[in-house]
């Protein structure tokens, strides 16, 4: 990818917008605000050394340094409060628009790519990846900015104040950084990659203990694949301490020297005294140092974290592109009144083997075909082409007479009726629900539908009727009763080209029985194509395709497919005997 | 304190003896801090003494140096000795904390593993602990130290001078009353933020789990529109939050410089007026600048408590979730399963309301009625998947409600719609039936179950890698996979849910050959949908809305259910 080369700031900010100039006015306050909060001890030292070097107290002088000294102490929070609120605004800006550009791009995915995707897996890494990058956003780039300051800072303190002491105070900064550094070395690189990449290990053995359990339970395996996340958990436990115990001596030293700037600054003092001879003035600008020089240490520890944080964002900002990696539809911008549907010399593979070998067929408008095969033979697949859920490489299908990759994306979707195995609905109320089919349909158009489609029981068992909210709390549907609603809403959709993806899998027979009868009732003037798995439901289709091994094979009415004695007549008696199976028979 | 440390932060015994240790240790880390200064203060006594003719003590240089190198190794071995209890516990911690985790999930009723939710609470929970180090190993041990080294050093100062003293420490309570009393309005606030932010998740995850009634509806902008405005929402109350937490934070650090000019005012008045030496006044007001700063650690640390409250909640939890234990061992008379007037609903919508019949062993017992009936539910709670609300469930003459669920497990084999498969081969897939079985019996269960036909297929054939939750292979394919499972494990209750055997047209035929063979002198419960499939049975348990419709067989009901001639008679139109 292109993109990684560039720096993780660099990537960040076009999500910013607008707001970008905000992070750059939190940094400059975040530098002013460092440098305000070094104010109070230049005041502090006005006082001692005024009562050091003259022999009568002013009071006056006490007064208004102390009122100086307290004022900049909380202007300059005050400045680094804004500063964060300002940068955290920022960041929440950045973080919304990755989401926002991520689900954007997501929804308008082929249907194709959601195939082999785990919806939890694909939001977890756009709202929690985006939420990576925020601390690094907020936090660590304006305490980066209050760092960068102060060698400057300093250096005017030099010119100010004796700068022999001055470099003296430096020391335990210096030795800090230097500390910082020998803790960065690849090694250290190479065990946090490594033990970062357990963590996330962790996150997908734990999902998969988890759904393991059940299996576990039944069939009383506990230890196996318990002591699977076991040894990860430990393996995590010792790698980190291995990593933190490598840095013992060093964080140790850092604790005892980074604010100590007295056993550096006393020994260089006294050598002054002893050389130079001015103790009073030693003494005065000694004590300046001493003021200050703990805070510095303080702001090199803040930015100490931040190769971690900004690491972390990008690690998460990959992730996000990675999975939205993949190739988007191009749409044209014809629409038709036309509803055949056509394939021509098509062939297709999701990557490996063809599951459709060179694929032609027509149904006309009125006609009902059905799809027939062993799963793997590509009947499924067949549909989805026909509602473009992928693209093809080879061959072409003509919707209406137009090849479907030049419709208008809305229109190819308006014209098609998808009824899928597992239809799903929505968090809202039924009617809601219902009227996503057709916005504007009336009372007597809803009712009709929930007749034809075997529903009117639900509603009727139902307290609130169609006011009911599905997904709340007491209420509770069925697989089959969901299904039934959904193909409700495909009925009131009145689309021109219905495609069914075994409607009635789960359906109880009575409720089958209503719903097929309704399909071919709305099948005039229309064009239906149906998966079917109960071979009983095709019988009276106006045509059978028979697929075996990504061909079809054979083709035409039940009576006539029975008459060949072929390949159907096989499946035709396999299903019979399924059908007279009884258990325990 | 040990007590209160488990119950606050959901500790181990072991964890909270530690958390002590911590804090115990970092409270001389915090004390040896305090060493430089005091140099600093010799060094300036020692020579503003001499520039004042005030009488102090008189240390060479050599002396200085000796301190310096004695108290950099003191404080070396200190910090380290810290370093290491601290993070060797916190780490410890976690990791104990996590396998404790794994020990509890395993032990939740099985009800709970077919939602979602559960796996990402899981994972989260995992993932928690990682900020849990965090907070601990920076936060909390920081601020228990920080406030007993800090009143050690008040009362140091009280003692020295206590009217400086107090000019010095009263903006400290003032402070830390600031954020106490802000604390509640802040908790609210991030549990708000939570709530959103648990919202868009869940928006997000429905969106994508209805991307195919999205597309096929043009619903695009609108779900884009309706998920944005709860982003949105989200966001504003995030923003709201850090801001209010800033500022609450803000004034309260405030607070604390005022204390500088307590100080200086106070202790300018007490020099002129003779009560204080030149060098008490100078100690004082260079404190000023420094004995605040931990203070305003602990405000900092404050937001990280809130985020630590989120991640207690979660733990607790999971520990409030009923866990379901009982004896390890059963006393097994026979393998009649017996329902005595069962009633189980959740979430206040009962779904069994007082059903009662036995499932004999040796015998077929098929459960039917219109979706919605109960009868999946039963099933289940004859695997103790749930705990009823009231009445027995007996296997022979043992309450299963008193056994162990693993050890109850033992007895049942499951085929259900829902196939669980492993990333692993189809021989260990398999395998998972019986774990010390040997090949030959993993081919023989794979043949009775008709897998053979599609092992031989794949290009490893039954050492064939199946793919994450098996992606790799059909409906049909996965059936017969737990097909085999169940006959290799030969457990004597089977559990069946007969629209298995009719997922995939082609394999039917195959998958019922292998049903038949499996339930073969079982005590089986089938949940039927095809009333044709089940007229055999020895007993037929006709269900409506959770209560017994009619019992008896095919013949019996016939003459006896009008409900059943009714059901029949819908079913042979086909």
């Amino acid at each position: 990818m292109k993109s990684k080369k560039k720096s993780i700031l660099k990537r960040l900010l076009p999500y910013g917008g607008k707001k970008s100039v905000l992070l750059y006015i939190a940094m400059i306050m975040s530098a002013v605000s460092g440098i305000m909060v070094l104010m109070p001890m230049i005041f502090i030292h006005r006082i001692v050394k005024n009562l050091i070097l003259n022999e009568i107290v002013d009071s006056a002088y006490v007064r208004e340094n102390s009122i100086y000294a307290a004022t900049f102490a909380g202007l300059g929070l005050f400045i680094y409060i804004i500063g964060l609120i300002l940068s955290h605004v920022f960041a929440f800006e950045v973080e919304d628009n990755i989401i926002k550009t991520s689900v954007k791009k997501l929804i308008n995915k082929p249907l194709g790519y959601f195939d082999n995707k785990e919806s939890g897996k694909i939001r977890n890494i756009i709202v929690s990846g985006a939420s990576e990058t925020h601390s690094f956003l907020a936090h660590q780039l304006p305490d980066m900015a209050m760092t960068i300051i102060s060698p400057i800072v300093l250096l005017v303190f030099f010119f100010i104040f004796n700068w022999k002491l001055g470099l003296a105070s430096m020391v335990p900064m210096i030795i800090g950084m230097i500390l910082m550094s020998a803790m960065m070395t690849p090694e250290a690189g190479k065990m946090k990659d490594e033990y970062y990449a357990e963590l996330s290990e962790l996150s997908s053995q734990t999902v998969e203990y988890v759904r393991g359990i059940p299996v576990v339970k039944t069939f009383a395996q506990s230890v196996e694949s318990f002591d699977k996340l076991y040894s990860l958990i430990i393996k995590i436990k010792d790698d980190v301490l291995k990593l933190t115990m490598s840095y013992m001596n060093k964080m140790s030293w850092f604790e005892t020297v980074s604010t100590s700037t007295a056993f550096f600054l006393v020994p260089v003092a006294l050598l002054l005294i002893k050389f130079n001879g001015n103790l009073s003035n030693v003494v005065a600008n000694s004590v300046i140092y001493f003021l200050i020089g703990p805070t510095f240490a303080v702001f090199i520890m803040r930015t100490a974290t931040i190769t971690q944080f900004s690491y972390f964002a990008e690690l998460s900002l990959n992730k996000i592109e990675n999975i939205l990696d993949s190739d988007d539809f191009i749409y044209g911008d014809k629409t038709s009144s036309d509803v055949g549907i056509e394939f021509k010399n098509v062939s297709f593979s999701y990557g490996g083997e063809n599951v459709l070998d060179n694929i032609s067929f027509k149904v006309n408008k009125g006609e009902r075909v059905a799809l027939v095969g062993m799963s793997g033979s590509g009947k499924t697949t067949v549909a989805r082409l026909a509602a473009r859920f992928y693209d093809i490489k080879s061959g072409v299908i003509f919707i209406g007479g137009i090849n479907i990759k030049d419709f208008e994306k809305d229109a190819l979707m308006k014209k098609i009726a998808f009824v899928f195995q597992n239809s799903k609905l929505f968090k809202m109320s039924l009617r809601d629900n219902l009227l996503i089919g057709k916005p504007d349909a009336t009372d007597e158009e809803i009712d009709s539908a929930l007749i034809n489609s075997g529903c009117k029981e639900i509603i009727k068992g139902l307290e609130n009727g169609l006011d009911t909210v599905y997904g709340t709390r007491g209420t509770y549907f069925s697989g089959g009763e969901t299904q039934r609603l959904s193909i409700a809403r495909a009925f009131l959709k009145n689309a021109d080209i219905i495609i069914l993806d075994e409607a009635t899998a789960f359906a109880d027979p009575e409720n089958e029985h209503i719903i097929q009868e309704s399909f071919k009732k709305l099948s005039k003037n229309k064009t239906t194509l149906m998966i079917a798995h109960k071979l009983s439901t095709v019988i009276d289709a106006d045509r059978i395709l028979v697929m075996e091994k990504g061909k079809i094979v054979e083709e035409g009415k039940h009576s006539d497919l029975i008459a060949i004695n072929g390949y159907y007549k096989k499946l035709w008696d396999e299903y019979q005997k399924s059908v007279n199976w009884k258990i325990g028979g | 304190m040990i007590s209160y440390f488990m119950k606050r932060y959901a500790m181990s015994e072991k964890g909270a003896i530690n958390l002590k240790k911590a804090i115990f240790s970092h409270i001389f880390v915090n004390l040896t801090k305090l060493f430089a200064p005091m140099i600093a203060f010799m060094f300036l006594f020692q020579y503003i003494g001499i520039l004042k003719g005030i009488e102090s003590y008189n240390f060479t240089p050599l002396h200085y140096v000796i301190l310096i190198i004695v108290m950099m190794i003191v404080m070396f071995l200190v910090a380290r000795w810290d370093y290491v209890r601290l993070y060797t516990n916190v780490y410890n911690e976690s990791a104990n904390s996590r396998i404790d985790l794994a020990e509890r999930l395993k032990k939740l009723p099985l009800s709970y593993f077919g939602k979602r939710d559960l796996t990402d609470l899981a994972e989260t929970m995992m993932n928690d602990m990682t900020l849990y180090e965090t907070i601990f190993s920076h936060a909390v041990p920081q601020i228990y130290a920080t406030t007993v080294s800090t009143s050690v050093i008040a009362l140091m100062l009280i003692i020295y001078n206590p009217k400086l003293a107090f000019a010095a420490l009263w903006v400290i309570p003032v402070s830390l009353l600031i954020i106490f009393l802000s604390k509640k309005s802040q908790k609210k606030i991030v549990q708000s933020w939570i709530d959103d932010n648990r919202k868009v998740f869940d928006d997000l995850q429905e969106k994508i789990e209805q991307i195919e009634q999205i597309k096929s509806y043009n619903l695009e902008e609108r779900m884009l529109n309706d998920f944005f405005t709860k982003l949105n929402m989200s966001t504003k109350q995030k923003t709201k939050g850090e801001a209010a937490a800033g500022i609450f934070t803000g004034i309260a650090t405030a607070v604390l410089k005022l204390g500088i000019i307590s100080v200086a005012v106070i202790g300018v008045n007490m020099l002129m007026a003779g009560e204080i030496s030149v060098l008490v006044y100078i100690t004082f007001l260079m404190l000023t600048t420094s004995i605040y700063l931990p203070i305003e650690g602990i405000i900092t640390f404050m937001s990280m408590i809130i985020m630590l409250d989120a991640v207690v909640g979660r733990i607790k939890e999971i520990k409030t979730m009923p866990i379901q234990e009982g004896k390890k061992h059963m006393e097994i008379k026979n393998y009649d399963i017996e329902f005595k007037d069962v009633y189980f609903g959740y979430d206040n919508y009962s779904v069994i309301n007082g059903v009662s019949f036995i499932a004999k062993q040796g015998e077929i017992t098929a459960l039917i009625g219109s979706s919605g009936s109960g009868k999946t539910t039963l099933t289940k709670l004859a695997a103790r998947f749930w705990d009823i609300d009231r009445g027995k469930i007996l296997i022979g003459t043992e309450d299963i409600s008193k056994v162990e669920p693993e050890t109850l497990l033992k007895n049942f084999s499951i085929v259900f719609q829902d196939v669980i498969l492993f990333n692993s081969s189809i021989k260990d897939n398999i395998k998972i039936g019986k774990k010390d079985a040997t090949d030959d019996e993993i081919v023989r269960a794979a043949k009775i179950a008709r897998c053979y036909d599609f092992i031989n297929k794949m290009p490893e054939g039954i050492d064939t890698i199946i793919g994450e939750n098996g992606q790799r292979l059909s409906g049909g394919e996965r059936q017969r996979i737990s097909i085999a499972r169940a006959v290799l494990k030969d457990a004597p209750i089977i559990l069946l849910d007969e629209a298995t055997a009719s997922l995939d047209v082609e394999n039917e035929s195959l998958i019922q050959e292998a049903l038949s063979e499996l339930i073969k002198e079982k005590t089986v419960i089938v949940i039927a949908h095809r009333l044709r499939t089940i007229r055999n049975a020895n007993k037929i348990v006709l269900l409506n809305a959770g209560k017994i419709e009619a019992i008896g067989t095919d013949s019996e009901l016939c003459k006896s259910s009008e409900f059943y001639r009714a059901m029949l008679e819908i079913s042979n139109i086909r």
